[in-house]
């Protein structure tokens, strides 16, 4: 798959505005991955993933930080998702309103997921998965 | 009977109302990691924070926890260090508060030098009151009370500490979690005022300086760097824009704490008495504290 159709298959699945918000979208989701997937098994990736989308899985650690959890990835993604405001969740909480995003960033990650899915033969689609913090793992198993 | 400590000894009940994604759950993690390793159980250790998003940490653990007014965490963290210097007392709030509304407290400390741990989760805005620029911002910076880009030149946080005379200062990443429970078990072992500065996105309201942002910056500093060289520290303590040190930037351990020169507390500390009292008192002692204190 050549780097325009993959990010058409983005597109597609996120229902996103423009190529240019789905390449973004993309390279943000790519990047947490290359926080999680150790370096030793990103050229593996190389024959399936657009070379234009390497770039950003070579940015990956020798050692990716064992403490790296659910959140941290998200944030990666949730940092480039705009703000929209819903309740406190708390009784008597301080906050009056707060900020949620986590949906839009949680379908952010589906719609590159998917489109990585679609690409990636079952060992190396299983190898990203066993690398992905738990709950990313659920959302990628959905995708 | 010996309870092995976990992580997990320090997690509560209380729902957890941070953005997900926010840099401050690692912060937390990594708190919890750095005490484990240390073997600091809930009792020994006191968290006091102040106002913001991550001054509501002391309620997401298990352990004995102050929130105190904004900006007013260190004086009330020395205090209580004061009462019963057995505790290990950590502070824990964010930019706005330690270095704005606490700036005073914050450059005291630093010359002071209590035995205290001071973890500043440095997000460059007021995240908890919807996004408003902090002493820390850099210029330019578009925020609710900025919309033409903040004109106020950001504070160097780390310049500021070794300036006013910090004895321990060290900046972290919250995408790194192991660097930063390493950096935090560190400072907590160092006998003084530490101050850990430890660069967290919020995700929700600072758009400039994202995760990303600072992978793309920051870099650990070697094995060869020696943190006892304040020339070294200082060259260290002003690299910001491209380039930003993460690791223990300075440390003395020369220097006698605050506690250690207040005399009375040389013969046991009044806490450490009244605990002793509630035990075994003996008849009279109660009366005698009284005179003694109030």
């Amino acid at each position: 798959m050549d780097y325009e159709t993959f990010l058409a298959g983005v597109q597609q699945r996120g229902r996103l505005g423009s190529r240019e918000e789905t390449a973004f979208v993309t390279a943000t989701v790519l990047r947490a991955v290359a926080e999680v997937l150790p370096m030793a098994h990103v050229e593996s990736f190389a024959t399936m993933v657009p070379q234009e989308l390497m770039v950003y899985l070579r940015g990956a650690h020798q050692e990716p930080d064992p403490y790296f959890d659910s959140n941290l990835f998200l944030g990666w993604v949730l940092a480039t998702v705009d703000v929209t405001g819903g309740r406190d969740k708390t009784e008597g909480g301080l906050d009056l309103f707060v900020a949620y995003s986590t949906d839009e960033a949680i379908d952010r990650c589906r719609c590159v997921f998917g489109t990585l899915k679609a690409v990636l033969d079952g060992p190396q689609s299983e190898l990203l998965s066993i690398h992905l913090p738990e709950s990313i793992q659920q959302i990628y198993a959905e995708s | 009977m010996v309870t092995r400590l976990d992580p997990k000894t320090f997690d509560a009940d209380a729902e957890n109302t941070w953005c997900p994604g926010c840099g401050d759950f690692a912060i937390l993690r990594a708190l919890k990691l750095a005490l484990t390793e240390l073997g600091i159980a809930p009792h020994e250790a006191l968290v006091v924070s102040g106002i913001g998003c991550g001054s509501k940490l002391p309620d997401y653990m298990h352990i004995n926890g102050y929130m105190t007014i904004h900006g007013r965490p260190l004086p009330v963290a020395t205090g209580a260090k004061l009462a019963n210097p057995d505790l290990h007392v950590i502070v824990v709030d964010g930019d706005g508060d330690a270095y704005g509304i606490g700036g005073n407290h914050f450059m005291h400390s630093c010359r002071r030098n209590p035995n205290i741990t001071h973890i500043v989760e440095d997000n460059q805005i007021y995240g908890l009151t919807k996004g408003q620029y902090s002493p820390t911002s850099d210029l330019g910076f578009v925020t609710t009370t900025s919309p033409d880009g903040a004109i106020e030149r950001p504070l160097l946080p780390v310049a500021v500490a070794l300036a006013a005379g910090a004895t321990f200062i060290a900046r972290t990443f919250a995408g790194d979690p192991k660097h930063m429970a390493a950096v935090i078990a560190e400072a907590i072992k160092h006998r003084g005022y530490s101050l850990i500065d430890v660069l967290q996105p919020c995700v929700t309201f600072n758009r400039v300086n994202t995760y990303d942002w600072y992978r793309e910056r920051v870099y650990k500093l070697g094995e060869d760097y020696d943190p006892t060289d304040r020339d070294s520290a200082r060259a260290r303590a002003h690299e910001w824009e491209t380039r930003i040190p993460l690791g223990v930037i300075y440390r003395n351990d020369e220097l006698q704490t605050y506690e250690d020169q207040v005399l009375p507390l040389q013969a046991g500390s009044p806490l450490a008495s009244v605990l002793k009292l509630q035990k075994d008192p003996a008849p009279g002692q109660y009366e005698s504290l009284k005179e003694q204190f109030l």
